[in-house]
């Protein structure tokens, strides 16, 4: 009996060189996942500040989950997932004036010319571009498609939806993205 | 332009996509923000851990009360019988190894500062000498407990010299002056039984730190620990002395002075004996040959001590 809590006593001991470790633990998952992560956003949010922001956010709101002992079966999902909400949450934020912006800066109407150009040249940086101007919910999906190289069910599993739903969206959003770069739209 | 177009498209724009990355500055930079929020996190207690002992109103006045309120996780642990069972325990007894070796290296490991460790530390090992007195006290202190004591005293004292320089490190300077002078005050009053179980490590075992000098710590160069050392062995000698003034081989022997300048000097030695059963020592004249100047040349010096095993050096008798 004493030698069952002199054990216990002993893992509470080493209890107490668990942080060291996690904080080792980690900092590894940032130098394998951060250029991922980064890709991600900025394709996404297309503004590196806040890519590299939403990036460093994702990181520590993953640690602190980890840290109170709480289980992450597949790190990667759960981090495109942390990215994922952090970015809604951040579109959520700025709604108000973000189409105006939008327009402005990337230019959400496509100009006559631009329109013209599409026609001759339509190179892969073009059609990045034109990602941002599909809808949201198809914008994640291509994303992680073609930039993230997601298999259909990861992107399932890391927007909690089924396969299916995730394929219906894509073909969507490759037939709106069509679309746009044919220049009817 | 058909649905293979389109997806081949955004393969190849995938593929370019792969040359925007962070630059190496900007992920070194990142990196160490991450760093420090991680170091910063991660030194809080965790919620479901057994630190997770938040400073509130009731664990900062325990904290005053007594530094050992850290050990209140382990009693619910343990069982608060067996802990205090163990807490009275002398070297020989059952829960012995489970106090020195367990419950104090938690209470130690689960303080927050250097300063409540080093202080811990220093508790521990004057607690080893205190044991110590108590078992001499019931005539049973043997050799192997005197060695099992001196070992966990050395490991106390060394893991509080470590606390020290931690310490000094942190620029408390003060703190760490105040408990190695409480610490070694402490020593003081408890030295003849730290002699006592000190020199029976030193024979049975040579791994164990020679007296208090603690060999294993001579990295340490802080100038506290080396007062220590410098202290503990001054002492150390002290004691060594005081204890020969009573064992046969170095009886008190006076010597008288030889100040006259001519003629043959006779060396008058008396001897006390304390031990009664050494014979009186008895000492042959010293020749001394007198030079024509006057001053007096010692030819030979020997004299002969027929009931010592050794001849004190001439240095020893000048000490008396």
């Amino acid at each position: 009996m004493h030698w069952c809590n002199v054990s216990i006593l002993y893992a509470s001991h080493m209890a107490d060189q668990r942080p060291k470790s996690i904080i080792q633990d980690f900092i590894k998952t940032y130098d394998q996942y951060s250029d991922k992560i980064f890709r991600h956003l900025f394709f996404r949010i297309r503004d590196r500040e806040k890519a590299l922001d939403l990036m460093q956010e994702t990181f520590t709101k993953t640690f602190l989950y980890i840290k109170d002992g709480k289980e992450v079966e597949n790190l990667q999902a759960f981090l495109y997932r942390v990215a994922n909400n952090l970015m809604i949450d951040d579109f959520k934020k700025r709604k108000v004036y973000s189409l105006e912006k939008m327009a402005e800066e990337d230019g959400f109407t496509p100009s006559i010319d631009e329109t013209a150009m599409i026609q001759k040249k339509i190179d892969s940086e073009t059609v990045l571009q034109k990602i941002g101007q599909i809808p949201p919910a198809y914008q994640t999906v291509i994303v992680m498609r073609y930039v993230d190289e997601l298999s259909s069910k990861e992107i399932a599993h890391i927007l909690g939806e089924s396969e299916n739903l995730v394929n219906v969206k894509m073909h969507r959003g490759l037939k709106k993205l069509r679309k746009i770069l044919e220049g009817h739209e | 332009m058909n649905d293979h177009d389109i997806e081949k498209l955004l393969g190849d724009a995938g593929r370019s996509a792969k040359k925007v990355g962070m630059t190496v500055a900007e992920k070194d930079r990142h990196r160490s923000r991450l760093m420090q929020f991680m170091e910063k996190a991660g030194t809080l207690p965790a919620p479901a851990d057994i630190r997770a002992v938040k400073p509130n109103l009731w664990t900062s006045l325990l904290r005053k009360l007594n530094p050992a309120y850290i050990a209140a996780p382990v009693l619910v642990i343990l069982g608060a019988g067996v802990v205090y069972a163990a807490e009275g325990s002398l070297p020989g007894d059952l829960l012995y190894g489970l106090k020195t070796n367990v419950i104090e290296r938690v209470q130690t490991s689960l303080a927050f500062s250097a300063e409540d460790k080093a202080n811990l530390n220093a508790q521990f090992a004057v607690k080893r000498l205190v044991e110590a007195e108590a078992v001499s006290k019931k005539h049973n202190l043997d050799p192997s407990k005197k060695l099992e004591l001196s070992k966990d005293f050395a490991q106390k004292k060394d893991d509080l010299l470590k606390e020290i320089q931690t310490l000094k490190n942190e620029n408390k300077s003060t703190e760490a002056d105040k408990i190695y002078n409480d610490f070694s005050s402490r020593l003081q009053e408890h030295r003849l039984i730290l002699t006592d179980i000190q020199d029976a490590g030193n024979t049975e075992n040579k791994t164990v730190p020679n007296g208090t000098l603690g060999e294993s710590t001579t990295q340490e160069t802080s100038t506290t620990t080396r007062t220590l050392q410098e202290q503990m062995a001054s002492q150390e000698v002290k004691i060594r002395y005081d204890q020969q003034s009573f064992s046969p081989t170095t009886t008190g022997i006076k010597t008288s002075d030889t100040t006259s300048t001519t003629g043959i000097k006779t060396t008058d030695f008396t001897t006390s004996t304390k031990t009664g059963d050494t014979t009186p020592i008895e000492i042959k004249t010293t020749d001394i040959k007198t030079t024509d100047s006057g001053t007096t040349v010692p030819s030979t010096t020997t004299s002969d001590f027929r009931t010592t095993s050794t001849a004190p050096s001439t240095q020893e008798t000048a000490v008396r």
